[in-house]
């Protein structure tokens, strides 16, 4: 009988231990998932906006620039480029200009930032 | 006899620990194994929504000066349109039922598919750039919900 009782308690235990480790590592691994998965879908997202810049919108029309009576570059805001999402939605893009670089910042749920700039 | 008793109480209290930090471990596992589906489907959605807004854009166009140029609707020609239209519908109508999603595409001021999006647990936005009539740039988004 008390054989028996010390081989119940030493399983049980065994149980515990086993299950905490599986939850402690799945635990772990979904946090890191978490992170990278920002991560990926930040940088797809931002090579896809710049891919499209590049080739299938006029990129003179996106970042115009202009020059002054000097013959300086004059920087360029251009307001009716710069994409937000909608309120609630994740990956909020935003695209802006000035003298002809055009920055691409994406911001993740979590508030990371990931910012590219091209050049004209 | 008092000592063994006092032994048994210790052992039974140690088994109750053991069972409730058990019960904890596997309520734990099952949130983020919950989570971990969750974070898959949302990188799925933003893949289908970013595929598709490729696709549409590259549909988006007049075809006989700049066939690389994404457009925005208003600025192809009427038939033109209407072929690219039509076309779009039937395949993200088929789309939409092979995968199991609701989708919505807007092209500047016009909704070129679907409706808004209604009862979706999760969704994502991929939006792009197309050129308007006139040199203006107008918004291609594509909405993927599930």
């Amino acid at each position: 009988m008390k054989r028996k009782g010390y081989i119940f308690s030493l399983f049980v235990f065994f149980m515990f231990v086993s299950v905490f480790i599986v939850a402690a590592t799945h635990a772990k691994s979904v946090s890191v998932l978490e992170e990278s998965n920002y991560d990926r879908v930040s940088l797809m997202k931002a090579s896809n906006v710049i891919r499209n810049l590049r080739n299938a919108v006029d990129y003179g029309t996106l970042c115009a620039v202009g020059v002054d009576a000097s013959g300086s570059p004059v920087a360029s805001e251009t307001g009716a480029v710069r994409t937000v999402e909608d309120a609630g939605m994740p990956f909020e893009i935003d695209v802006g200009c000035s003298l002809a670089v055009a920055t691409v910042t994406v911001t993740t749920p979590a508030g990371d930032e990931y910012v590219l700039k091209i050049p004209s | 006899m008092m000592r063994r008793k006092g032994l048994v109480a210790i052992l039974d209290g140690l088994l109750a620990y053991t069972v409730a930090f058990t019960a904890i471990g596997l309520v734990a596992l099952l949130s983020t194994t919950a989570q971990e589906a969750n974070l898959k489907t949302t990188y799925t959605l933003n893949v289908w929504a970013e595929d598709l807004a490729d696709a549409v854009g590259m549909s988006l166009t007049d075809g006989a000066e700049d066939p690389t140029r994404w457009l925005d609707p208003d600025s192809i020609g009427d038939e033109k349109e209407a072929e690219i239209r039509e076309a779009l519908t039937a395949s993200l109508g088929r789309i939409e039922a092979r995968l199991g999603v609701q989708i919505r595409v807007e092209a500047g001021a016009d909704t070129i598919y679907g409706d808004r999006l209604a009862g979706v647990g999760e969704s994502a936005t991929a939006k792009r750039f197309l050129v308007s009539s006139g040199g203006s740039v107008s918004v291609l988004k594509v909405e993927v919900g599930i």
